[in-house]
Parts: C-alpha cells; structure tokens; sequence
C-alpha cells in the first residue's frame, strides 16, 4: 500500500518527468528561438549568392557589357565572355559554395540529417 | 550503316537497364525509391533538362543570333541556381511526390491542386510534342526512315523504360543518356576546335587565335566578317537591353517552375542531397553549354568561309545532301552562279536553318561516319530523355494528383499504380500523335511554357516556403493573374489573334508592353503573381497553424523522412 502512494507521488513530481524528458531536452532547449536563428542564417548566404548570381549575369553580361566589353582577355570581350561562358562558371561555383556553407551550417545549428 | 549500329546499341542498352529497374511501387514509380545518389541524379538531370532543342537547334540559334543567343545560355543554366537555393531543398523535406502535391497541401485548397494539375498539363503536353518531333526529324535525317515511323520507334523504346520502371526507369535510362549524349555533343566540337584553332578544349578554342595562318582571334574575324556580310558584329546583339533582361530572367525563372525539372529533387534521399543533386546537374549541363557558343561560333564561321561569294557549282557534298533536305535553299537571284549570303533579304540568296550547324557540323569537318552517327544518337537520347520526364509529369498528374488524391482517395497503391502505367501508355500516344502532326507553332508554344512556368508556379512555390502568411487566397489569385496575362499575351502578340492573325505580328512589335517580347514577358506576368499574391494575403485570413507549421518544419533539413505521399 504505502510503496503504491510513494509510487503515485513520485509520478507526480518534476524530477520523475524529467526523467523522461531528459533525453529530448537538447531538442526542448534547441528553441524556436534558435530555429529563428538558424533560418536567419540561412537567408542572410542566400542574399549573399543571389546578389552575386545577379551580378555576373544581369549585371557583367547585360547591364554593364558595353563597357566591360572594353576589356579584352585572349580573343574574348570580357561582357561577351560573362554573357556566353562566364556567367555559367559562376552559377556552378555559386551551387557548390552553397553546399558548402549550407552543411557547416546545418551542423553548427545541430539540424543536419546524419 | 553506322548509324543504324550505334543507334541500335544505344536502345539495347535503354531496355536492358529498364528491364533490370522495374517499379514495384507507387514510391518507386514516382520518386524511383527516393534513393538515387545525387551524382546519379545530376547526370539524370541533365539529361531530362537537354533536350533535342538544346542538343540540335541551340547551337544554330546562338550561331545565328551571336551575343543575343546568351539569353539561352544563361537563361537555361542560371534557373539551377534558383532551384538549388530556393526550391529543392525545402520541397524535399517537404517529402511529397509532385509539384501539384505540394501547391494543394500547401494552400490547402483542391481547387489550387487542379489549377496546378492543369498548369502542369499544359506545359508538359506542349514541350513533349516537341521532343516527339525531334526524335522523328532525327531519324529522317540520319536513318532514312519517315518522321512517321521515326516517332512511332520512339514511342515504343520511351513507352519500354517509361511504364515499366517510372520515375526509375527514366532515371537510370537517363544517366545513360546523358553520357551517349554528351560524349557525342563533345566529340565534334573537340576535332573541329583543334582545326581551327589548334587547341583541343572547345572552351579555350573559342577565344583563341585562327591557325589559318592570319593570327587573328576566332572572334574579331567573325566580328569582321559578319559585318561585311551586313550583319550586326557577331558579338554585339539586335535585342534591346530590356528584352535580353527580360527574356533571360523568364527562362531562369520558368526553368525553375517546370515540373519535371522540380521532381527530379524528389529522387533523392536527404535535403542535403538535394542541394548537392542540382550542383551536380548544372555542372554536367554546363559541359554541354559552354561547348554550344564555341561550337556556333565555330560552325558560323565555316559556313561563311565555305560558301560566301563561292561558286555554287563548286559546294561540296555535304552542302548538296542538306539541300534535299530542305534545310539549305539556294536562290540565285542575280544569276551570277556565286552564292551571296547577306543579311538584307533583297539580295541574299542562301536560307540555311537553324538545326544545321549541328547536324552538318561534324561532316562540314570532315569527320569520319562513325561520329556522324554518334550525332544521331546523341540528339535522339536528348529526345527521348526529356520526353521520358514530361510524360511521366503528365501521367503523375492524372493518377496521382486527381485521382488518389480528389476522386479516389482510398485506391490501393497497386491500383494507383496500375492506372499510373495506364495514364503514361496513354498519354506517349497522344505526344506521339502531336509529333507527327505536330501544331505548327511548336516553338512559340514551348516559350509559353516557360513563361506559364514563371508566372504560375515559381512565384507560388517561392512564397509557399519563404513566406507563412501567403495563403489560399493570394496565392490562387496570383496563378490566375499571371496566367491570364500570360495567355493574352502570348495571343497577342505572337500569333496575332487579336489583330487578324500571323500577319500582323511584325506590325505589332512597336506596341510590345515596356519593349519586351513574348518571350521575355513571363518576367513581367511574373510580377504581377508576385503583386496580387501579397496583396490579396493582405487582406484575407492567415493560413492555419498547421500549415505554418508545415512552412516551418520543411525549413529545417533534420527529418527528412521518405518521400510520402498520404
């Protein structure tokens, strides 16, 4: 009788719960204030990639190709070259880099899959 | 004879593999298991996104259009980017199986569903008509067979993988693919790169020095030549700034809305392989893409050099044989028996179509036959693999989106596949069809597929994951905008409808909206999705807490379970 009342007590406690809970706590205190930070972090590398995916293509081979077009590497005109074999050197990287800082981050806010 | 073996082979090869990758499943049917190797599915990849166009006509575009064909090279590669940073990612740990899929959960709303499935139809049924050309006119060409039976063939070997193995089938089909293609693209380009520049590497060829003794850069004598003939200078342009903006910015941004490009993300098994996938398809692209403007440049200048105030009589075989095609046309208007190849179209006597300057190229060379029939089959790989990952977009839509998930929802996954198997033999016959009777207006409706592309889908599914306050509302009231738009548009101004027809067009250019063409206007119907979207969001209710809690979780990569689809 008496084991059964101490049991029911015990259950009813904070440090019997915790118990429990304390193999999910890394999750409980990774926050949604973290998460927040996390997806921060995220858009801040996408503004970063994207400006320069803008830049190179947008910018280098159309908007600004006349007057890069003054320089001259080998037999390229440097707005010819972003325009037909520049730009997509650099959308490769741009993907790659992504990877990169994507999986550092993912680790660093403990959110990655392995 | 050549030809018929390699060909033959490459078929072989496709119907073995998809004999050993037959699909089990509704998972494997539609995601191939949801275990592909990233590396795989960059190979895959490419080879759904290089069509015949890109393998065959686009090089001919760009040696044509000069600098202007850039809205191609960057317009088709750039779109990758998009996808690997905004779109695949979260669409995988989203873990659905098809772009419809992810537009009706995510809003909510089965109407939202069927406007993405008819979207989807839509464009997936006018690019694969396309491709079922482009295999029939390959093998007319290369096989001497009608474009009739060319398709038909077709049909049966896409028919073959597609239905037995699904997405499965087609992704392994396809890494095969992309190496008969590219090996194929590359082997040309290398010898014909080498003799006329002495160097290998048809990247550094193209802006290297002639070896024809003149020690002149490739590109300056091109520039030259082009203008004498009256041209613009190869490496200027004709299209305005805006338009070349505007039409690059369409097709990055349609690129990234198609949905067989979005659901070869699906295939993979974690979000981080997604990410790593698309770095890998844009790189294997890439070898192609930046071969194609050194490959244009290279066949322009041949061309001229060959036949530009040559005698007629002294063409060589390869430019009699393309004339019975009818690819090359010949007028001697001012009966002097020398070929004047001008751009003012009064005294021009030489028409040559776009698809020549790879098709010709490797016997413009010289090469020897076995490489001319590598050509054949590389661009009918091109073919089939594209028209392998839109006809199973189109057969997803119907068995998958409409039927398990509005009018039958409790069909039994060997039913579902069942009708999957059914809806894809179907739906090869009607492209089959539309290859050999194909709507004259082929091209002009493929860039309404992109633009339908940018102006529907990308901006629902970039606020669908960036946003958790976009909602049913907005989000089907901005399809409907840019659609519509889109649609008219296009109607307007590229076939005329409005304004009596194909006549007109020309006329029409000077009242184009902002001087921007069809072609680039996906940009602007774009906008306005993105416009009404958040305008109307504004003022109706926020999504439901689960909903935003979905946007939430497909945030974080860490749960990305298999793909499920109920």
């Amino acid at each position: 009788m008496m084991d059964l009342e101490v049991n029911s007590f015990f259950k009813r406690t904070f440090s019997y719960k915790l118990l429990f809970i304390s193999p999910f706590l890394k999750y409980i205190i990774m926050s949604k204030k973290n998460l927040k930070e996390y997806w921060n972090h995220n858009l801040r590398y996408l503004g970063i990639l994207l400006f320069v995916w803008f830049i190179s293509s947008f910018g280098a081979a159309i908007l600004f190709k006349d007057a890069l077009n003054s320089i001259k590497i080998g037999g390229f005109k440097l707005g010819f070259w972003f325009a037909q074999q520049g730009s997509i050197y650099v959308f490769c990287i741009l993907i790659f880099v992504y990877v990169y800082l994507m999986n550092k981050l993912d680790k660093a806010y403990d959110v990655n899959e392995d | 004879m050549w030809t018929y073996i390699i060909v033959g082979l490459t078929f072989a090869l496709y119907i073995g593999i998809a004999i050993w990758s037959r699909a089990g499943s509704t998972k494997e049917f539609y995601v191939a298991g949801g275990d592909v190797s990233p590396l795989a599915n960059g190979m895959a990849t490419a080879a759904d996104w290089m069509s015949a166009a890109s393998f065959i006509s686009m090089a001919g575009i760009i040696s044509f259009s000069g600098y202007d064909g850039a809205v191609y090279l960057m317009g088709w590669t750039g779109g990758y980017v998009l996808l690997a940073l905004l779109l695949a990612p979260y669409l995988r740990k989203f873990g659905k199986f098809t772009v419809p899929d992810f537009i009706g959960d995510r809003y909510y709303s089965n109407t939202a569903r069927t406007v993405a499935v008819i979207c989807s139809l839509i464009i997936s049924f006018t690019y694969v008509a396309g491709q079922m050309r482009g295999v029939g006119v390959v093998f007319s060409r290369f096989l001497e067979v009608s474009i009739e039976l060319g398709v038909v063939i077709g049909m049966i070997i896409v028919l073959f993988y597609a239905v037995l193995g699904g997405m499965k089938g087609i992704t392994y089909t396809q890494v095969a693919q992309f190496c008969v293609l590219i090996f194929a693209y590359m082997v040309p380009a290398i010898f014909i790169s080498l003799a006329l520049t002495g160097n290998a590497i048809p990247q550094i060829g193209f802006g290297g020095k002639l070896s024809d003794g003149s020690g002149m850069y490739l590109l300056d004598k091109l520039d030259g030549l082009t203008q004498e003939l009256g041209f613009t200078a190869y490496t200027e342009g004709s299209k305005s700034m805006i338009d070349v903006f505007a039409i690059t910015f369409a097709l990055m941004v349609g690129t990234a809305g198609l949905p067989h490009v979005i659901v070869r993300f699906f295939t993979v098994p974690k979000v981080k392989d997604a990410r790593k996938s698309a770095g890998y398809a844009l790189l294997f692209i890439s070898i192609l893409y930046t071969t194609a403007p050194a490959v244009a440049a290279f066949a322009r200048i041949n061309m001229i050099n060959t036949v530009s105030n040559k005698e007629y009589a002294s063409m060589p075989e390869w430019f009699k044989k393309w004339e019975t095609t009818k690819l090359i046309k010949f007028e001697d208007k001012n009966g002097d028996g020398t070929i004047q190849y001008v751009k003012d179209p009064a005294t021009n006597e030489l028409t040559i179509d776009n698809d020549i300057m790879v098709l010709a190229n490797p016997e413009i060379a010289g090469l020897p036959n076995w490489v001319i029939a590598l050509v054949a089959a590389g661009g009918l790989a091109a073919a089939l693999s594209t028209a392998a990952g839109l006809l199973l977009v189109i057969s997803t839509s119907i068995s998958h989106d409409l039927l398990k998930k509005q009018f039958r929802p409790n069909i039994s996954d060997k039913n579902e596949l069942l009708a999957a198997r059914i809806t894809a033999s179907l739906a090869v016959i009607v492209a089959g069809y539309f290859g050999i009777n194909p709507p004259g207006f082929v091209a002009a409706v493929v860039a309404l597929a992109f633009g339908l592309a940018a102006a529907s889908f990308f901006p629902a599914i970039i606020l669908g994951i960036f946003s958790k306050r976009m909602n049913m509302q907005g989000a089907v009231s901005g399809i409907v905008v840019g659609i519509t738009l889109m649609i008219y548009y296009i109607l307007k101004f590229k076939f005329g409808v409005f304004d009596g027809g194909k006549a007109a067009i020309d006329g029409l250019k000077s009242s184009w909206w902002f001087g921007i063409s069809p072609e680039g206007f996906g940009t602007v119907a774009m906008l306005a999705n993105f416009a009404i979207a958040l305008l109307v969001s504004r003022f109706t209710p926020a999504p439901p807490d689960y909903v935003q809690q979905i946007v939430e979780d497909i945030r974080i990569p860490r749960g990305a379970g298999e793909p499920i689809s109920h």
